[in-house]
């Protein structure tokens, strides 16, 4: 293993040298990135070029020749569409991305989680699932479990939470937890904290983030506040959380930068709408740097919002703009 | 009918050679770096054959019905400015249908659309038509009906703020075009090691994607074909760089760079035609300098997946045309892509029958 989970995915990283150590290793290990980086620049930039994330899609994303992957995610989609693919050289890598970044943020050992996770079911090779699994399976006091679908959650099971005196992570996509919220309302023990993954457009109506928070917190009786968001993706081994205020927050060794949709290689300053591009050095067997399809917005301290899928078709035909026409 | 005489007549005159309002419009657009000179004499060009032989009113005709005149509508008309002249269509059919024209011009073409009201002016000195870039021009105005072409997603902005300063009524009636793209279906090849129908099928393809940039509806994003790229590269490329060199366009495009590195990262065939790169891979149509060229499929197929975003699928195949002329979803020839029909439908709806059809 050329860098150790450990010394990455730490509170005490060295971000800039890892980042340089790893982006000449990708120059060397990564075909795919050195080929785009050469299609670019005459001499490799001292910063790293972000790839755009269909690479998953288009080819293979893999540095480790020499050991074949350990674990294979692929992004959710239809039979028809092309999926992502990511290969994960070491499963140590994702499980201590994992861990290390929710404790980052979370008191993990004292939670118990409860995974929401319908329809991930026609997708077995899912990483939500696959680290909600691991979370689950980590919990000693075998409180941690996946919730059957359309049932709700026991009360008995509630008051033996209550009385472990840990707190609840539930975990899950936007359109299960909504369903499980409207169908089953229950209320939740005091300190118990909803963390939904996004997937907002496959409810079977289109909510805002604002509105499915809201419909969570009547649900499962919390306060709005301890609603909250986790930003990840098939191609990224680490997480982005956000709490009440939408502002997600990453891990020391993931970074998020605003680039400019016209022109990748422009990077936007804070408070600028743009694409949403990232560094995750857990990645670094994969690839790190990578432009999403996601639009959002960075404040000055590193945290950023996610403000939808950038919506490719407006950018064609006519386009009457109040601010620019 | 007068009013239709009198914008046939303003339009010979502004269309005619050396017309100083047109001329001094066209000066300083292209000066001001708003339109390259190409694009705004091809669009003026095409208004002109567009617009011979009494078109306008042959349209108008063709879609009247018994007293449909409307003389006292007010209708407000926000143009874009993506491409010259873009909404002149709306200001044909604004005043043929006898309404009032209130016309917000875009500050990136605010000369042609002005230079052609001056010369109605003097033509008919009480045409009903009222411009300004400046949409508070039209505060408190009411209008009971607006024309607008974008986006779905910068159509609920520009609505809120039309009815916050009482710039629209209420209730007023909106057409409202929201198609971003158009397609191509090439003609089948019997010959495929030399393309011959490719070949002639070249000069309108390069015209549909990169006048303009690629920018309107009407360009075209989708390429389909039963030809893989690779075989038609090298004529592709070369045709291009005649085209770009013909049209005197700035070829420097960031956006094309960085595409056409990461296609050739991943192994996506792709084509460079300098301002725009064509490329064999899923199609996400995005950026108008961005085309992709895909597997055959039925027009009804094509249609189903893009849905609203789809303007209109061009072919070469003139049978393939006359097949479809009257399904639901008729194609155009290839060769009209950039040059349609002064009566063409925007997202598939007839404006100046459906301005004749308010009260």
């Amino acid at each position: 293993m050329h860098f150790k989970p450990k010394d990455i995915c730490s509170p005490n990283v060295d971000f800039i040298g890892l980042r340089d150590r790893i982006y000449n290793y990708q120059l060397q290990k990564n075909l795919v990135y050195r080929r785009f980086v050469d299609g670019l620049f005459e001499k490799a930039p001292s910063e790293p070029p972000f790839l755009p994330v269909e690479a998953f899609r288009d080819t293979r994303v893999y540095t480790d020749e020499n050991n074949c992957p350990e674990l294979e995610f692929r992004s959710s989609g239809t039979t028809t569409m092309v999926r992502s693919t990511h290969h994960v050289a070491y499963k140590a890598n994702y499980e201590t991305a994992i861990f290390a970044g929710l404790n980052a943020f979370y008191p993990i050992e004292n939670m118990v989680v409860l995974g929401c996770t319908p329809g991930y079911s026609e997708n077995p090779n899912s990483s939500l699932v696959w680290m909600i699994n691991e979370l689950i399976s980590r919990d000693k006091s075998s409180l941690s479990r996946f919730l059957k679908i359309d049932e709700p959650i026991s009360d008995s099971l509630l008051d033996r939470i209550a009385s472990s005196e840990k707190q609840v992570l539930l975990f899950g996509a936007a359109f299960g937890l909504a369903d499980l919220a409207e169908k089953h309302p229950t209320v939740l023990p005091d300190g118990s904290i909803i963390m939904e993954t996004g997937g907002m457009k496959t409810y079977r109506k289109e909510l805002s983030r604002e509105a499915l928070h809201t419909i969570l917190a009547d649900g499962f009786g919390v306060p709005y506040d301890q609603i909250h968001s986790e930003y990840g993706m098939t191609e990224l081994l680490s997480q982005a959380y956000a709490g009440g205020d939408m502002w997600f927050k990453t891990p020391p060794w993931m970074k998020v930068s605003i680039v400019d949709p016209f022109n990748p290689l422009r990077r936007l300053s804070v408070g600028e709408e743009g694409l949403i591009a990232i560094i995750d050095l857990a990645n670094w067997a994969s690839c790190p740097f990578l432009l999403t399809g996601d639009r959002g917005v960075l404040r000055a301290d590193g945290a950023f919002q996610v403000l939808g899928r950038w919506s490719s078709y407006h950018l064609r035909g006519c386009n009457f703009l109040l601010e620019k026409d | 009918m007068q009013h239709l005489d009198y914008i046939q007549k303003a339009i010979e005159i502004w269309l005619s050679p050396n017309n100083q309002p047109l001329q001094n419009a066209i000066s300083k657009t292209v000066e001001k770096g708003l339109f390259s000179h190409s694009d705004v004499t091809h669009a003026v060009n095409h208004l002109r054959e567009s617009l011979m032989d009494n078109q306008l009113v042959k349209w108008y005709d063709s879609v009247k019905e018994p007293s449909t005149c409307n003389l006292n509508l007010e209708v407000l008309c926000l143009h874009a400015g993506n491409l010259p002249l873009v909404g002149f269509q709306d200001l044909l059919v604004t005043l043929a249908s006898g309404a009032h024209y209130s016309g917000k011009l875009s500050r990136k073409d605010p000369y042609l659309i002005a230079s052609f009201i001056e010369v109605l002016g003097e033509v008919w000195v009480d045409a009903p038509v009222d411009i300004s870039t400046d949409i508070m021009h039209f505060k408190a105005r009411k209008f009971p009906v607006w024309m607008f072409s974008g986006s779905d997603m910068s159509l609920k902005v520009l609505e809120s703020t039309l009815l916050e300063h009482q710039i629209i009524h209420r209730n007023a009636n909106s057409l409202r075009r929201t198609a971003h793209f158009s397609a191509i279906i090439l003609a089948k090849e019997f010959d495929s090691v030399k393309n011959p129908q490719f070949r002639r099928a070249l000069p309108d393809l390069l015209e549909s994607v990169m006048r303009y940039s690629g920018r309107g509806c009407r360009s075209v994003a989708l390429i389909y074909s039963d030809v893989p790229l690779k075989d038609v590269r090298d004529i592709m490329e070369k045709a291009a760089q005649e085209w770009v060199l013909n049209n005197k366009i700035d070829s420097s495009n960031a956006i094309v760079r960085f595409r056409k590195a990461y296609n050739t990262a991943v192994g996506i065939p792709q084509a460079d035609l300098i301002t725009h790169l064509i490329q064999e891979s899923v199609a996400s149509p995005d950026h108008p300098e961005i085309v992709y060229w895909l597997q055959m499929e039925s027009p009804q197929d094509i249609k189903a997946r893009f849905g609203n975003a789809l303007q209109t699928i061009y072919t070469d195949d003139a049978y393939l045309m006359d097949s479809l002329l009257d399904s639901a979803f008729p194609m155009e020839s290839l060769h009209k892509a950039q040059k349609p029909d002064i009566s063409w439908r925007p997202d598939g709806v007839d404006p100046l029958k459906w301005l004749l059809t308010r009260n």
